[in-house]
């Protein structure tokens, strides 16, 4: 039977198939059941997911009830009969499905799904008025249709429902399935409320081979993942922060998901014992101090026994978030947030203790859990597609559990952009565009581009975080000033740096290390002359080892607040012509 | 209010959820069962389907906290002479508080249903008079013969109408919150609307507090008919009883609370009203020049309806009388100066119900506090024996 072209049609076209024995081919499910399907982008048996409490077949089966025709009508009528106000929904699936064994299939994607058949108008649209946090039928917008007699089938036509799974398997893949629940959920809302920043980007999106190192986000959600994974092993974990953020996904999977309900000094306990198991004996050593301080501090503030801190991004994020986390305990509240000392908030938080705390409360809640706003990307322009990737993502980490679990597709990231700064990032799917991301600028730099601009000189961006200026003389040379915002703790206000590059300290085989073999390599009388030089009296900028650009720099610092035109052209001239007579003095123009 | 989850919903709050919006129906549950949660979803979803929906509550504080939309009171007044362009019949009752006594006007129920059997649907004159779907919450506040008021509109009003066509209503409903005795029981709103078994359905379970606060606030219970809602699952802190030194310590405590949850609605609840106004003013002073909000209402001020309060924001803290906090629920509950608190030998029952029904507004926190440095106030006695029950701050 062809079937007609629907204005939702799956973006998944392997799908989109006639059934070779020409029946149409259904899943029961009913306003009770029909929840996951919607809110996660896929439907697996209540044996791996959670009982429903509507039994009208063994919910510890391990497929779903489904037929190749009309629904049995003994199945609609018992499915009525076991609760009240069960309203029994028939998911006609497309084409033939890989996944359509004799025993009946043991998964869904949302992108299989043709339509949701109702037995009555009444039906239908009582489940087209249902709205909730979790899901929303208008967004994914389904096919919806009534039509009775898929309601009445003969006896016999359904599968699914008779064998049940081994205990033991089911607790195995419910444990697997909350895994990948949990890195769902991670991964929606980052796309969703992960800051507009290059590195956070990075996080969400496959790495790319050309890049040497992992940005400082990547590195982050990586431990993150680590511990919803339990991969790591006792007292391996070297840096105190990772050790933090492995504990605490760790401890808020397996020992706080949400339905357990948030005490925030037990949970504050656990992640504290968690941190001291898994970290190195070294590390621990090392940071014993820090450790029982901000336990101590985030207890007494749980308790209302001390004021709360300032949460900005000015220290170590990963413990803030999770004292944020723990104050907040469930991600509506996080998201709630306005991040930025700028906020009229009592308690500021910054955007990347924000988006870490909303990180780790994702691990908590599991991708069905979460509220369509933590889900769908805004201004998505097809919420269904979304839905669709991130319930295939879902399933994709089943694949040793069931047969034929789709592969997972990969989320491409391009950013588009439109000025220096300004730009957005574009998230596709299969090339279909699914979520853009508007970039997040420092206001600070923007100001920055805005007095280079005005002042005539040539701005680009450098790096993730940073502009570049090109100083030109009249005898062809030219030196590159780079710019980026500093950001002390305390209220001192934020400073500017403007550096250029004197000499190069990176080499081919160094690729992000420090120090580089280059810098080892330096004579302790180049160093000495280097300090002499910043003790001049003319100088008023100073020579600097730099990590980030692995070269000898000639920086400056200046309060935003008080910058003004001539005082920025002073810096970028100056700089520039340190660095550029550095560079002659050495014989060299490696930076133009 | 949030929408609610549909994975968060248990199976007793799904089947009214997805109950028909036709007849009468009538949700019975213990406080904190989430009897508002399924009318908000309900009036919600009938919104959606533009369908008329009247969300009503006795009290004007509860009307503000459910975003209702009126007042019974105020509603039926309006709707009455709506539908049949006359006034609502009334007569006069005196009332006695203090020494002062005035006489106040009272809706007649009965005169109104004689009305509407004189007359039967002749008297409706407009269509307006289907008031669509009715939600009635805390319908046990009401007295007996305003639901037999509204059976007769539905049955001899409409009588004509298909009985799928005729105006709804969902009445929900505690009796162990009843206001006064005058007040109705489950018993009689039943055979007000001559219900059958398949009308009523009930929640037991408790899903607004935590496990750790429905505890302790259980062992203030004084039995009635439908009981206690079973143990939520759901975790949190244990509750708290701080013994200060004097007021402003219990201040300073709820003001640092404030300040780290500023996402949570936020109670300071107290026996008397003179208390309110001290806690009232020095935390409005405190939070002068900040985001967060300090709220009060009380009855006997005639300076304000409650219709300026803000109910289900963050950033709120709501200070009232423990008699304007039935029906409410905050987040995070304190309850100061208890050391005050009259538990008279004679009214302790009455006493220990007072502290069961403000104990269990809270959901995650409460923190009960006495000015006591002696330990002599009689109101510890009521506090539990089981000291694993709370912390003892001191």
């Amino acid at each position: 039977m062809p079937r007609k072209e629907s204005s939702t049609s799956p973006s998944f076209p392997e799908w989109n198939q006639v059934p070779k024995d020409g029946n149409e081919r259904h899943i029961l499910a009913s306003n009770w059941t029909i929840g996951p399907l919607l809110a996660q982008g896929c439907l697996l048996p209540p044996s791996i997911t959670g009982l429903t409490e509507v039994s009208f077949f063994d919910e510890r089966a391990g497929a779903l009830p489904a037929s190749s025709g009309p629904i049995p009508a003994e199945w609609t009528n018992a499915l009525k009969a076991a609760r009240r106000n069960a309203v029994p929904i028939a998911i006609r699936v497309l084409g033939t499905t890989p996944s359509w064994p004799a025993s009946g299939p043991t998964f869904l994607q949302l992108s299989a799904v043709d339509a949701l058949v109702f037995e009555t108008k009444e039906d239908l649209d009582a489940f087209r008025a249902s709205g909730f946090a979790d899901y929303d039928v208008e967004l994914i917008n389904p096919s919806l249709e009534v039509d009775a007699k898929v309601f009445a089938g003969a006896s016999g036509s359904g599968v699914g429902i008779r064998e049940a799974r081994d205990q033991h398997e089911v607790d195995v893949i419910s444990e697997t399935f909350r895994c990948q629940e949990a890195l769902a959920a991670l991964h929606a809302v980052l796309a969703t409320t992960g800051p507009g920043r290059p590195g956070w980007i990075r996080a969400l999106a496959p790495a790319s081979p050309k890049r040497s190192a992992p940005s400082r986000e990547e590195v982050l959600i990586e431990a993150l993942v680590n511990g919803v994974m339990g991969d790591v092993e006792s007292g391996s974990e070297e840096e105190f922060d990772l050790a933090a953020l492995t504990a605490a996904s760790s401890v808020l999977l397996r020992r706080f998901p949400v339905a357990v309900g948030w005490p925030a000094s037990e949970v504050l306990k656990a992640i504290v014992e968690e941190i001291e198991r898994i970290s190195s004996e070294e590390a621990l050593t090392e940071h014993r101090t820090v450790l029982d301080k901000w336990s101590q501090m985030s207890l007494a503030v749980i308790e209302s026994r001390e004021d709360p801190p300032q949460l900005l991004d000015t220290k170590s994020v990963p413990l803030r978030a999770i004292l944020f986390l723990l104050l907040r305990g469930d991600i509506e509240p996080i998201l709630d947030v306005t991040p930025g000392e700028d906020s009229t908030a009592v308690l500021k938080v910054g955007e990347n203790v924000r988006a870490m705390a909303a990180c780790l409360a994702a691990v908590r809640t599991g991708l069905r859990n979460l509220p369509v706003s933590a889900k769908v990307p805004k201004d998505s322009p097809n919420p269904r597609h979304w839905m669709e990737y991130l319930g295939r993502y879902l399933l994709s980490g089943l694949e040793g559990e069931f047969p034929n679990v789709p592969k997972r597709d990969s989320l491409t990231v391009k950013y588009r952009g439109m000025s220096p700064l300004r730009g957005e990032w574009v998230l596709s799917v299969k090339r279909t565009e699914v979520a853009r991301k508007l970039r997040r600028v420092d206001p600070g730099l923007s100001r920055l581009e805005a007095l280079g601009e005005g002042l005539d000189y040539e701005v680009g961006e450098h790096g993730d975080t940073g502009l570049m200026i090109t100083v030109r003389w009249p005898d062809k040379r030219a030196q590159p000033v780079y710019l980026a915002m500093l950001k002390p703790e305390g209220s001192g206000g934020n400073f500017v740096r403007f550096s250029s590059p004197a000499m190069s300290l990176a080499s081919s085989r160094s690729s992000g290390k420090w120090p580089t073999p280059k810098l080892n390599k330096l004579s302790k009388g180049f160093l000495v002359d280097l300090l002499e030089r910043n003790a001049r009296p003319d100088l008023n900028c100073r020579f600097t080892l730099d990590r980030t650009e692995q070269a000898v720099t000639v920086v400056v610092d200046q309060l935003l607040e008080t910058l003004d035109d001539e005082e920025f052209r002073h810096h970028v001239e100056h700089v520039a012509k340190v660095a550029d007579d550095y560079e002659k003095e050495m014989g060299r123009d490696d930076f133009r | 209010m949030r929408l609610p989850k549909e994975s968060e919903l248990s199976a007793e709050q799904k089947e009214i959820c997805f109950a028909p919006s036709v007849g009468t129906t009538l949700v019975a549950g213990p406080p904190g069962s989430g009897k508002t949660v399924v009318a908000l979803y309900r009036s919600r979803s009938l919104e959606k389907r533009k369908e008329t929906a009247h969300m009503l509550v006795y009290n004007k504080v509860l009307r503000q906290y459910t975003k209702g939309q009126q007042t019974f009171l105020k509603w039926l007044g309006d709707w009455w002479r709506r539908a049949t362009g006359r006034s609502f019949p009334y007569t006069f009752e005196l009332v006695q508080r203090g020494k002062r006594t005035w006489r106040q006007r009272r809706w007649d129920y009965k005169a109104a249903i004689a009305a509407i059997r004189a007359d039967g649907n002749g008297l409706f004159r407009t269509a307006e008079a289907h008031w669509g779907h009715m939600i009635l919450d805390e319908a046990q506040d009401f007295e007996a013969d305003a639901h037999r008021f509204l059976f007769a509109v539905q049955q001899i009003g409409f009588a004509e109408i298909h009985p799928r066509e005729k105006p709804s209503l969902m009445i929900l409903a505690d009796e162990n919150q009843r206001l006064t005795d005058q007040n109705t029981t489950l018993e009689e709103i039943r055979a007000a609307y001559i219900m059958e078994d398949d009308d009523t359905y009930r929640l037991t379970r408790n899903y607004r507090n935590s496990r750790e606060i429905a505890e302790f606030a259980r062992t203030f219970y004084v039995g009635l008919s439908t009981g206690q809602p079973e143990l939520p699952s759901s975790r949190g802190e244990k509750p708290r009883i701080v013994r200060t030194s004097k007021l402003n310590q219990a201040v300073d405590k709820i003001a640092r609370y404030a300040q780290a949850h500023e996402d949570e609605e936020i109670a300071v609840l107290v026996y008397y009203n003179a208390t309110r106004k001290r806690f009232y003013n020095k935390l409005h002073h405190r939070f002068e020049d900040s985001t967060i909000r300090v709220q009060t209402y009380s009855s006997q001020d005639k300076d304000t309806d409650g219709s300026d309060l803000r109910f289900d924001a963050g950033g709120v803290i709501t200070v009232l009388c423990f008699a304007s906090a039935k029906g409410l629920e905050f987040d995070a509950v304190f309850l100061p100066e208890l050391q005050s608190f009259p538990t008279t030998a004679g009214r302790r029952d009455e006493a220990r119900m007072t502290l069961y029904v403000m104990t269990s507004r809270a959901r995650r926190t409460l923190h009960l506090m006495l000015s006591d440095s002696d330990g002599e106030a009689d109101v510890w006695k009521l506090l539990p024996s089981d000291s694993d029950l709370y912390i003892l701050e001191e």
